[in-house]
């Protein structure tokens, strides 16, 4: 399936005709302090999001600088390994999706059974974005409220990461959070006439995981970390510390999680 | 338009005909609804991903959209309209608008497109806003998208908000940083005590959650001061209704000798105006004020544009208790009780006005027998020493804050206060076996004013001015009947000794200072101050005879009057680069003083530097070095130049230089940490040096009856230090071991009346193990051994050797239960000829938290070995002492806290 997949993104086979490629660049902004570049490919059904493994060096004027101290000792960073950037592989119509993920220094290809968004497009909120005039939509989505503007003059289901199934191409979205994720669209092209920067041989010969094996193995270090942290935290008198999971992405609670707990 | 549209009644697939015509067949009867499908082509071949919209004939509106798949096949479902509009649209096509009318249960209609249409696409977009982000730090959240229902409190609800976590014990985070504040309405009462809101206040009043990342106090000061605090803000509904809301909780003894906590809090927040009532009493130990020290003291000492914020009248008789590294509710034996209103109003919306109200009163007893041995060349004796100290504390106290914004750029904010502080100190004291009571009492007033205004220049630069005005009286009255100074005065029969103290203040200072921030993250001060302090310190000492005479003793009484006026600028320039950081600060000042007596006048001018260089460096990317360096000029206070002696209580006497002098010292400070709290190695070594050029110290007149010190002025102090301190978490035992090491030495002069100069070294090393689990179970541990050794060298040397043990065992049953177990054990060496000694304590408590009736229920259990003593030895350059302190009783009490 995933060969299927990736060949036919790749090789932008076509059973239609004339299908031209669109690319649309977005800032992905996971944080106050941080910006990737998140470049979207779709021709012929068949999406590939790619996303930088370094942040969007600051803009001059643009006040954006890590206020962190660089020699305090509580500022950290979870030790993930190395960074790569991150793929996500997507065909219209097809539940399944594939991403490439990284822990501790390994990438891995990750399969995603991922649920269809059911898109709330019924409000009259109209906003304009940079030249497009945008509408708004919501989804609730693994635990999160998603909240998009998609502009009708670009008549494609696409969007960044995973999302998409709009009428239109979305131009912004994010989710309802304490530490939200921002996705702005910032470039559209079409027709694109460049390569999309992904190699199939790579992708061929990284290991794959479902995605509950993944997310289970990489919380499992994330919570050893976090363990290591609070035993080195100094110990109150009458205060447990609840052991929390926060995830900081958009996606808080997956499907498997749900039916256990109605279980 | 070349588009061949055809209607016809189609055949479906085989292999799902059967399925979809008894499906629809029965639908589409039953409920009127069709379903409609077709085929997009272009120039005979399928065109996938073409927007198809299904809108209703009779207006616009879209009823359901649909993209062709890869066949350029589309489907809709559940039609329940007669007549439609079918609207297809694709880059590189022309759209393509058919109206239908739906007669069949399947509707087939199937289209050709046309090339043309937005064929080419390139667009950059710029100014991008963010209508759910207020700015780039601040994330504003509806209320209404999160409740689910069975949220009471904010606290339930902020618990359902994604990113934000609240402990068990009301502590709410974002990510791992604790939140400063949680206001109402922009309105801070609480600062980090704001579980007292969160876990009292209901949910129904709020319309958003904001979070303010990288919070500043001074609003205009936002993104341009360094800050990494994180504050929430609630806002209320606007047709919000003021609500009373708050907790009750009870604790006392059931058995025994009473023991009793109550504290009362009322609340009422409406979208104007926010009251908070506040009542407790205890005599547990627990300082009452505690709880509100937040409300009192606010000033932030850190901010920019603040100016004479610890500027208070000196404390000339102190009679109160410190135990370093003990909990200071076992020894104390109180009764407290406070009372305080807040009030904040809103009258408009560029005004806010604060009033803050609070009374104080305590009586805080201690218990305490000393054994002092002198042994300082031929000088030796020994003093036995038993006090009974009762400290009766009235305190009055108002406080008000108005802030204005004068325009969206500058904001004015006056803060004043009030208070009445009067102190009553009762002292019994069994000296050598004669009996003595020595009183002291006072009522001080105080009052402090300070408007500070601050103009934000551009988006990354502001100045931040203030003037200070304070007046302090601290007036005290000091008694003795006993007299022990016959050897110093060689006067007989005096029947008791006082003294009369007057102490006053008045200060003014003003200040402005720039601050920027450039692009780079460089960051610079300038600031401007001038400060104006006229003191005034009067000291009487009486000796009052059996026949009626009242005697003042030459030497013994002061009147100085001090007048300094400080003028000093301060340049600070912090550039930041990626891997490291250099700032260097100047301060530099002239201070012009007078002081002395109404008929003789002294006058001193001098300059006065201090240049500091400080750097971080990211060497490697677990391994940060750390560096300060510095001179510092600082000015001999008040009580450095009192010309004569007077009394400190309990038969010391002391006295300043007589002369204003600059004292100067330098030295650095480098610490190199490796690793953080995420890794499982983390350690760190600091390394300090200080050298003093010249330095007070004093020179003691030691006798049996009394101690006198005199100020004086030396030369060439050193002091020294290392710290250490590695981590480590041991996997197996789910843990993480912490060994500490640090070492301090210093040398330096001191003198004693007829034996000269003393050179003293002393040395302290401390040495710590300790062990905190993190398991999984409900059971954790966390335990330790940490061991310390004094030493004074001067003729001989000196030694003292302490150890410590703990082991705290925390219990979470997961229902609400919640258990608490600390064990400590406190090991004196040998000393002054007496065998080391142990103390054992430990303390329990256990707590059941019943969300649903808004109670919680606790049994403490306190001192459950019933130690009724401790003991401390204390080791100086010319006596060694051990004091045993009194101790509260074991005692257990039940308590209930009920929130409404």
């Amino acid at each position: 399936m995933k060969k299927q997949l990736l060949f036919l993104i790749l090789t932008g086979a076509s059973f239609t005709t004339y299908a031209q490629k669109l690319h649309a660049s977005y800032e992905y902004i996971p944080s106050a302090v941080a910006t990737f570049k998140e470049d979207v490919y779709y021709e012929n059904g068949s999406k590939i999001a790619v996303r930088d493994s370094v942040p969007l060096k600051t803009a001059i004027g643009e006040i954006e600088t890590p206020d962190g101290e660089i020699a305090s000792s509580f500022s950290m960073v979870l030790n993930t390994g190395a960074s790569y950037k991150r793929i996500v592989m997507q065909q219209e119509n097809v539940d399944a999706l594939q991403e490439t993920r990284a822990l501790q220094g390994v990438n891995y290809i990750v399969n995603d059974n991922f649920p269809k968004l059911s898109w709330n497009t019924s409000y009259q909120d109209i906003d304009t974005l940079g030249k497009f005039i945008c509408h708004k939509a919501t989804t609730t989505y693994r635990g999160t409220k998603l909240t998009a503007y998609y502009t009708n003059d670009i008549p494609v289901p696409v969007g960044p990461y995973k999302f998409g199934g709009l009428p239109g191409l979305i131009v912004m979205l994010y989710n309802e959070s304490a530490t939200p994720n921002y996705w702005m669209l910032k470039e559209v092209s079409y027709p694109y006439t460049g390569d999309v920067p992904v190699s199939e041989s790579y992708i061929n010969s990284l290991p794959a995981l479902s995605l509950q094996e993944f997310v289970q193995k990489d919380e499992a270090v994330i919570q050893e970390q976090m363990r290591i942290m609070e035993s080195k935290m100094p110990a109150m008198e009458g205060v447990t510390v609840e052991r929390k999971r926060v995830r900081g992405t958009v996606e808080q609670v997956y499907e498997w999680e749900k039916s256990n707990k109605e279980n | 338009m070349s588009g061949k549209n055809q209607i016809r009644r189609t055949k479906l697939p085989a292999r799902c005909a059967g399925l979809f015509i008894g499906m629809w067949m029965t639908i589409s009867v039953s409920q009127a609804q069709v379903c409609v499908s077709g085929k997009v082509t272009s120039a005979g071949k399928p065109l996938g991903s073409v927007r198809v919209d299904l809108c209703s004939a009779d207006s616009i509106g879209l009823v359901q959209y649909t993209f062709t798949n890869q066949f350029g096949q589309y489907r809709f479902d559940h039609v329940a309209l007669d007549q439609i509009v079918l609207r297809f649209k694709a880059l590189s096509y022309k759209s393509l608008d058919e109206r239908v009318s739906l007669r069949q249960t399947d509707t087939l209609f199937n289209v050709e497109l046309s090339a043309g249409g937005v064929e080419r696409l390139q667009e950059v977009l710029v100014h991008a806003k963010r209508p759910y982000r207020l700015g780039r730090d601040t994330i504003e959240l509806q209320t209404s998208s999160f409740l689910q229902g069975d949220e009471r409190t904010i606290e339930d609800l902020l618990r359902k908000i994604p990113g934000l976590s609240v402990g068990n014990d009301g502590i709410i985070k974002i990510g791992d940083k604790e939140v400063e504040k949680v206001m109402v309405e922009g309105d801070d009462l609480f600062g980090k005590g704001y579980r007292l809101l969160t876990q009292n206040m209901s949910v129904k009043p709020l319309e958003k959650v904001q979070i303010l990342q990288r919070y500043s106090n001074n609003k205009h000061l936002k993104g341009i001061e360094k800050s990494d605090k994180v504050a929430l803000n609630l806002s209320l509904k606007a047709d919000s209704k003021n609500q009373w809301i708050g907790s009750v909780a009870i604790s006392g003894t059931p058995v025994g000798k009473q023991y009793y906590a109550g504290s009362i809090n009322v609340m009422n927040f409406g979208k104007k105006n926010k009251y908070y009532l506040l009542s407790s009493a205890n005599n547990n130990g627990v300082d009452a004020v505690s709880s509100i020290n937040h409300l009192l003291y606010s000033a932030q000492t850190d901010e920019a544009g603040q100016i004479g914020t610890d500027v208070t009248t000196p404390t000339i008789i102190d009679n109160s208790l410190e135990l370093p590294g003990f909990d200071y509710r076992r020894t104390n034996f109180n009764r407290d009780m406070l009372h305080s209103f807040n009030v904040i109003l809103n009258p408009r919306e560029d005004l806010k006005v604060k009033w803050l109200g609070f009374v104080n009163l305590t009586k805080k007893s201690f218990y305490r027998n000393t054994i002092q041995t002198y042994d300082v060349e031929d000088i030796s004796f020994t003093n036995r020493e038993n006090n009974e100290f009762s400290k009766e504390t009235n305190n009055y106290f108002s406080k008000w804050e108005m802030q204005y914004d004068v325009n969206k750029r500058s904001t004015l904010i006056y803060t004043g206060n009030l208070g009445s502080l009067q102190r009553n100190d009762n002292g019994s004291i069994l000296f050598n076996d004669v009996a003595s009571k020595e009183l002291t009492w006072g009522r001080g007033l105080l009052t402090n004013h300070n408007i500070t205004h601050t103009f934000k220049v551009s988006p990354t630069a502001a100045l931040v001015s203030s003037v200070r005005w304070i007046l302090q009286r601290s007036p005290l009255d000091y008694s003795l009947d006993q007299y022990y100074y016959e050897d110093l005065f060689q006067t007989k029969d005096v029947a008791n000794v006082t003294q009369h103290i007057e102490n006053n203040l008045q200060y003014v200072g003003i200040t402005s200072q720039y601050v920027k921030k450039s692009s780079h993250g460089d960051y610079l001060e300038l600031a401007v101050s001038n400060e104006y302090k006229d003191q005034n310190l009067l000291t009487d000492l009486v000796l009052h005879t059996n026949d009626g005479q009242a005697i003042s003793p030459n030497g013994f009484s002061n009147y100085l009057q001090l007048r300094s006026n400080n003028s000093s600028i301060l340049a600070k320039y912090t550039i930041k680069r990626n891997k490291w950081e250099l700032t260097p600060q100047l301060k530099a000042g002239f201070v012009a003083s007078r002081w002395g007596s109404v008929s003789n006048e002294n006058q001193k001018n001098y300059f006065q530097f201090s240049p500091n260089l400080s750097t971080k460096w990211s060497m490697y990317p677990k391994g940060r070095l750390e560096a300060t360096f510095s001179l510092q000029q600082n000015n001999t206070e008040l009580t450095d130049i009192v010309p004569n002696y007077y009394t400190i209580g309990i038969r010391n006497f002391v006295k300043g230089l007589d002369n204003i002098t600059l004292l100067t010292n330098y030295g650095g400070v480098i610490s190199y940490t490796h690793g953080n709290l995420l890794d499982r190695f983390f350690g760190s070594l600091s390394l300090g040096h200080h050298t003093f050029s010249n330095y007070i110290s004093t020179s003691s007149l030691i006798n049996p009856n009394f101690t006198i010190n005199r100020q004086i002025v030396l030369k060439n102090k050193k002091s020294s230090f290392f710290k250490a301190q590695l981590n480590y978490y041991l996997k197996p035992l789910n843990g993480n071991l912490k060994f500490d090491i640090e070492g301090r030495y210093s040398s330096y002069e001191t003198a004693v009346e007829g034996l000269g100069f003393r050179q003293v070294h002393t040395d302290s090393y401390d040495y710590g193990l300790s062990f905190r689990s993190v398991w999984k179970s409900r059971l954790n541990i966390y335990g330790g051994y940490r061991m310390e050794s004094k030493s004074y060298q001067v003729e001989n040397k000196m030694q003292l050797n302490n150890s410590y043990g703990f082991l705290q065992l925390f219990l979470n049953m997961g229902t609400g239960i919640q258990a608490n177990l600390k064990n400590e054990s406190y090991r004196f060496g040998d000393f002054m000829g007496s065998k080391s000694k142990a103390y054992y304590f430990s303390d329990f408590s256990i707590s059941y938290d019943v969300k649903k009736i808004k109670t919680r229920f606790d049994i403490t259990a306190k001192n459950i070995f019933n130690n009724r003593t401790f003991q401390q030895a204390l080791l100086t350059d010319t006596y060694q002492a051990i004091t045993s302190y009194q101790l509260l009783p074991r005692y257990i009490s039940l308590g209930i806290d009920y929130s409404f």
